[in-house]
């Protein structure tokens, strides 16, 4: 499901398995006004992609599972309009995103292992998701290096700009790589297990990380990078503590290997099952999408139950 | 997360850290004498693209531009220049003073249906017809984009007063797809007739103009002569610049049965379409450096069939 430089829409009651990409992808708007509700996303190399969008951007009450990675919002100069920042994260089941068997682009293949992964964006709400049983992160805030970058990392008094208006900002030519940091994402309340590397990581690549502004109250957890995250920065209160106690290298990643990528035409898939959410599909009668997205009530949206 | 491999090496890195208006009628630029013999070009002895370049939108580098429909005249100022009334039924998109004495040093004094108010250029296209009946369009988009397989840092924005036809409004039997072709929506379906289009889609005819240029010649005795296609690539031998290449699509408010349908250049395998040069040279060469240089996707159609 593509969805790219686009606003004003939804995608609900969907089914998307087995792309090298994003099962699901809202890219380049802001703000999106746009909805995910309702989506199962498996065996792609990223469940869900998000490369610069957000703004009113709400994914809930969707499952990514047996994806290289689950839920991947990105910032990159090399698509328009960033950072990505504002996608609204809430009430959705995340787990088992290490399957090796898919086809994978090389950001999926690097992301492998993790739950949701938010690599160099900004005020994100992560609330009352269920992730569990990854190699690596349940939620990773970590940060997105361009080796080529097109335009220099905005200042975030131009967080605001609507796609439109910063597509009219000259790109002004950093001179070197840039490096995208994760900042001010906000995670609570959520659910979180057996995620091998740590629940809850904070990271950077040479910034202090501690200067990044997350923050981290009400979740269910084991492990944190550095330790103690909700501590060091809870969401209503002042923190304290040493950021460098348990400080994770996530440029150790860089290193790894990992699977190779599997064609996509000869990649495993599992059979596809009867649409619960989508019955009669085949013969059911358009529904023209005049008055979207629909309202959400966050509120009333819990952490969703394990799967037997 | 879109991005090619191969272009982006960084990302390994990420998570860290007519015929024209008439084909080449065979007419001298301006010189076009009625009853004139046809020296018939055919558009693909120019070339043609290797493959139509398309969707989804958003992984191949482009800028657009969306223009109204303007108006409607049988007029052709590439090949009938100075001769109102001798062309068959064109609708003009674009610049909105285009008539048959239209030059490139005119268009700056019109105004434009387009979204992109610093492009005055002049497109069109024949006019379809159902029976008698005109059909009005709706909206064309004008998709810039490096051919297929071009380089992308490589490409030139069009040079000033710049004239191109793509398509051949003589053809006898079907074009290749890869130059003229008829879909829905913004869908990636393509067709060398008109397919029937679900409620909602609207009918498209999508042209693609050559996107090599030989340097010099800002047209062509034929119209076609001065511009070819590139291959796998490459421009061919004489067409030393790579351009921008231009895909014009025409939507129409046309679903289900495509009975009757006719371009009024004749059937409907004689698509073609026409451009004239009109953009403020600075905004085109800043558009195709910030968006196809950069390889990024500076905008996408709507698939909306209200435009």
């Amino acid at each position: 499901m593509y969805v790219f430089d686009s606003m004003n829409g939804e995608l609900e009651h969907i089914y998307a398995a087995g792309s090298p990409d994003a099962g699901v992808y809202i890219g380049e708007c802001y703000p999106c006004n746009a909805v995910i509700d309702d989506a199962v996303s498996e065996h792609n190399g990223l469940g869900y992609s998000g490369t610069n969008s957000g703004g009113n951007l709400l994914i809930v009450n969707s499952t990514f599972r047996y994806n290289r990675a689950g839920v991947v919002p990105n910032s990159g100069s090399y698509e328009l309009c960033y950072p990505e920042r504002e996608t609204t994260i809430v009430g959705n089941l995340v787990y088992s995103n290490n399957q090796a068997d898919t086809p994978a682009i090389d950001v999926a293949l690097l992301a492998m292992g993790n739950g949701i992964l938010s690599a160099g964006g900004v005020l994100n709400d992560i609330e009352r998701n269920l992730v569990y049983d990854h190699d690596k992160t349940g939620i990773g805030l970590v940060p997105f290096l361009e080796e080529d970058p097109n335009d220099s990392v905005p200042l975030p008094e131009e967080w605001s700009l609507t796609c439109a208006e910063s597509k009219l900002v000259p790109p002004q030519d950093p001179g070197g790589g840039i490096l995208w940091d994760s900042m001010q994402n906000r995670v609570i309340g959520n659910v979180l297990e057996n995620n091998r590397v740590a629940d809850l990581l904070v990271a950077s690549a040479g910034t202090d990380v501690s200067s990044l502004g997350h923050c981290f109250t009400g979740n269910v957890y084991t492990t944190t990078a550095p330790n103690n995250l909700e501590v060091l920065a809870p969401c209503d209160a002042t923190g304290s503590g040493d950021w460098s106690d348990g400080e994770y290298n996530v440029a150790a990643w860089l290193g790894e290997t990992h699977p190779p990528s599997v064609a996509w035409q000869t990649a495993p898939l599992p059979a596809l099952e009867q649409q619960v959410s989508m019955p009669d599909a085949a013969t059911a009668p358009a529904h023209p999408a005049t008055d979207v997205p629909k309202q959400i009530d966050l509120a009333a949206i819990s952490v969703p139950a394990k799967p037997a | 997360m879109i991005r090619s491999v191969t272009a982006v090496g960084a990302l390994l890195t990420a998570v860290m850290a007519v015929a024209g208006c008439a084909s080449g009628d065979g007419v001298g630029i301006g010189h076009h004498q009625p009853g004139t013999a046809r020296a018939h070009t055919d558009a693909t002895s120019l070339g043609q693209p290797d493959e139509p370049i398309a969707g989804p939108q958003g992984a191949t580098p482009q800028f657009l531009v969306e223009c109204l429909y303007s108006h409607a005249a049988a007029d052709d100022p590439i090949v009938y220049p100075g001769q109102p009334g001798h062309s068959h039924l064109h609708m003009f998109f674009g610049n909105t003073e285009v008539d048959a004495f239209t030059t490139v040093e005119s268009l700056r004094n019109g105004d434009t249906t387009c979204d992109q108010p610093l492009d005055k250029a002049a497109y069109w296209a024949p006019a379809l017809l159902r029976g008698a009946e005109v059909l009005t369009p709706v909206k064309s988009t004008a998709y810039y984009r490096p051919g297929q397989g071009v380089e992308p840092s490589t490409v030139q924005p069009f040079p000033e007063g710049l004239v191109m036809i793509g398509g051949n409004s003589g053809a006898t039997g079907e074009q290749p797809l890869s130059v003229v072709a008829w879909g829905c929506g913004a869908g990636i379906e393509r067709a060398v007739r008109p397919p029937e289009c679900a409620r909602g889609r609207n009918l498209r005819l999508l042209v693609t103009f050559p996107d090599c240029w030989d340097g010099e010649n800002l047209d062509s005795d034929d119209h076609h002569a001065h511009v070819a296609y590139s291959s796998r690539g490459a421009c061919p031998p004489g067409f030393p610049v790579a351009i921008t290449q231009l895909q014009f699509s025409v939507e129409y408010p046309v679903w289900g049965s495509t009975d009757g349908l006719l371009l009024a250049s004749g059937a409907v395998t004689t698509g073609h379409a026409d451009f004239m040069n009109g953009w403020d040279q600075a905004k085109l060469a800043s558009e195709v450096q910030l968006c196809l240089h950069r390889e990024v996707v500076c905008g996408v159609a709507s698939g909306r069939a209200t435009g």
